[in-house]
């Protein structure tokens, strides 16, 4: 007898997919939005919300490697501040616009090696290391730059954020080609792979051949790299180095991975649904400027919604284990 | 089950209340100002403006400085029949409000004020202003294409503060200087070095960072007294140090002993300068600066003033460049003034 399956049980089957519920979960959030307030569904709102979320959305590729792997980086905030100062530093000295780009990504690598060799090789936590270079770089910007912003770069420098395709300048779709390339990537090589079977079973992994020590300091000068990318690109869109940029930006990739499926445990999680995570919380922030929220509940509406909408899917989660069980 | 569905609804519904119900305001859209701008001369009486919406964008936006620049939106919405909004970052990050400016001009506001704390916020404001959407700096200025400026030289609130301190050092002694890493401060500070090194014997110990957190900064000004037991005076230069100097002095024993400069009119602070723990308060005009930056963005707006006509057509504009707040000096004898509750 052929076994049918019912639309209901696919449609749970397809809906216990994370990415789905964040895309149902931002899909209600814009309907909402578009009800509460008629500026938000306006071309150029949401022009704006995309642009603001680009560094967010860049340096959450980095951030799901080391989710993956059941780790994080609490400096990349201070990373993109630094190196986003370092490059203006460079070019107003007189270098040129790529080898000034190409030293602070070489720069940021280097950084997120330092990272990966004290976790992995000296074995301090995670926590300790990149809160520790979170310090470093923030201090360090504001050294190179007395405190100031430094502005005056060279115009073609702009170009990250001044050069449109379409409705979107240059940035935004950077900043989805990486996404969707690295999302591909990590789902269909061998290379990103081995960061969900460092997460889910280390000793496993160690065991198969992987080369965890290696990987753990790699993932970590992607990471490192990563929020050098977002920081040129978003010296490029300001047109200026600013030392105070990304302050606890970690956090809300960190919570923006979470709600988006990876698990702090490790072995779990997309870059798409961690990209669909920056976008919902763009959303909310737009929605309190937009709709001109009180600067002092702007916190408590924050908290409320991040927490309610992971408590949802979580019940839902809970609710399907316990329903294959009974089967 | 059951349980935990209705758990579900029941937070699904606690979000959209929280969206709902924490809206500051349930007006509908915010009409172009160009649209509603009558054509006489001046702001017709009794003409409804209540859909023009003027947005002050601060910084570090929940510190009780604001306090006064909040009263002064308010005056000015009841005197205009406006709505005047404040926003901003809560934390020091110009890339949140030049964000969140992208987003007013977006959403078609009729005109805003920034809190100049960073020139990088200079592009964003042209944007605002290329996009119909007149801006005034307050308080520090960014090179730009803003309408106007409103506020202080900090290095000048600087200078005054430094004289403040001459005096009551007597032009000798070591003083340590406090604020945190923004430029507008740091111009402040700038200005305390320069009067001090071309016109005193006072030294400058050593300039530390408050983080302008009061949770923190009382913890960091006691470090600062231990490290260096020789110092006469302390400044601070924003506005949460005054009273966290006046902690850690109190805790040390050693009011009335360091004279202490700080900065503006915080209502936890004043007492202090009653008691005469801190000997002056170098105190800027925020409600001024927010109640005439309104007034001027509509009277831009509204065709209030025509000196010139078509004058906006032409790009011949008639506004001050610049506006000298100046600053006011809060001592013990007139300190009783300045609480807001009075």
């Amino acid at each position: 007898m052929e076994n049918k399956i019912s639309f209901g049980a696919k449609l749970k089957k397809v809906m216990a997919v994370r990415e789905l519920f964040m895309i149902i979960l931002i899909i209600i959030a814009v309907l909402l939005l578009t009800i509460m307030s008629p500026n938000f569904l306006t071309r150029a709102n949401l022009v704006s919300v995309l642009i603001g979320l680009v560094p967010n959305g860049i340096i959450a590729v980095g951030m799901v490697m080391c989710l993956l792997e059941g780790s994080f980086d609490l400096s990349v905030g201070g990373i993109m501040a630094f190196t986003g100062t370092l490059v203006g530093v460079l070019m107003l000295k007189g270098v040129a616009i790529l080898p000034a780009v190409l030293i602070t990504l070489a720069v940021g690598l280097l950084i997120g090696l330092v990272n990966g060799f004290f976790i992995a090789k000296v074995h301090v936590h995670p926590l300790i290391v990149t809160y520790g270079m979170q310090r470093i770089t923030r201090s360090a910007a504001t050294i190179l730059t007395g405190g100031y912003s430094i502005y005056g770069f060279d115009a073609a420098f702009g170009v990250m954020g001044s050069k449109r395709i379409g409705p979107l300048p240059l940035m935004v779709w950077f900043m989805l080609a990486l996404i969707i390339v690295f999302d591909v990537l990590f789902r269909k090589t061998k290379y990103y792979r081995q960061a969900y079977y460092l997460g889910s079973n280390p000793n496993a992994a160690l065991l198969s051949g992987i080369k965890v020590d290696s990987y753990r300091i790699q993932t970590y000068a992607f990471s490192g790299l990563c929020a050098t990318v977002a920081g040129v690109v978003l010296a490029s869109r300001i047109m200026a180095g600013t030392p105070t940029a990304g302050d606890g930006l970690e956090m809300q990739v960190l919570a923006a991975g979470v709600i988006g499926g990876c698990s702090m445990n490790g072995g779990e999680g997309t870059i798409i649904g961690c990209f669909l995570g920056v976008i919902f919380l763009s959303l909310i922030s737009n929605a309190l400027t937009i709709m001109s929220v009180s600067q002092y509940w702007q916190g408590v509406v924050t908290g409320v919604i991040l927490i309610a909408a992971v408590s949802i899917d979580m019940i839902l989660k809970q609710r399907r284990a316990q329903a294959a069980v009974k089967k | 089950m059951k349980t935990k569905r209705i758990l579900s609804a029941v937070l699904a519904l606690l979000m959209l209340v929280t969206m709902i119900g924490c809206s500051s305001n349930k007006a509908t859209a915010t009409e172009s100002a160009a649209a509603a701008a009558p054509e006489a001369s001046s702001a017709p009486a009794g003409a409804d403006y209540s859909k023009q919406e003027y947005v002050y964008l601060a910084t570090v936006s929940t510190v009780p400085y604001w306090v006064d620049t909040q009263k002064g939106l308010e005056a000015a919405a009841k005197y205009l029949g406006v709505k005047c909004t404040f926003l901003g970052p809560t934390d020091n990050d110009v890339t949140k409000q030049i964000q969140q400016l992208d987003e007013l001009v977006a959403k078609g506001v009729s005109g805003v004020i920034v809190f100049g704390a960073d020139s990088a916020i200079g592009e964003a404001i042209n944007r605002a202003i290329d996009a119909g959407v007149p801006v005034i700096c307050d308080n520090s200025d960014v090179a730009s294409n803003r309408m106007m400026f409103t506020g202080f030289d900090g290095h000048a609130m600087g200078e005054t503060g430094a004289a403040v301190m001459d005096k009551l050092l007597n032009g000798e002694g070591n003083v340590i200087i406090g604020g945190f890493p923004s430029e507008s401060v740091l111009s402040r500070e700038q200005g305390y070095k320069d009067y001090f090194a071309e016109k005193t014997k006072i030294k400058v110990l050593d300039t530390i960072n408050d983080e302008a957190d009061p949770s923190k900064a009382p913890e960091i000004y006691a470090q600062a007294l231990a490290a260096h037991p020789d110092v006469n005076g302390i400044i601070g230069c924003d506005g949460d140090s005054g009273k966290a100097i006046a902690q850690a002095l109190e805790n040390a024993g050693l009011q009335g002993k360091v004279k202490v400069v700080s900065m503006d009119r915080n209502e936890d602070m004043l007492p202090y300068i009653e008691s005469g723990t801190i000997d002056a308060s170098i105190c800027d005009k925020a409600y001024m600066c927010a109640f005439f930056g309104v007034n001027m963005l509509f009277w831009y707006n509204n065709n209030v003033i025509n000196p010139i006509e078509g004058w906006k057509e032409k790009g011949i504009s008639p506004m001050f460049n610049s506006v000298d707040s100046g600053v006011m000096v809060v001592t013990k004898d007139n300190v009783k003034d300045f609480y807001h509750k009075n």
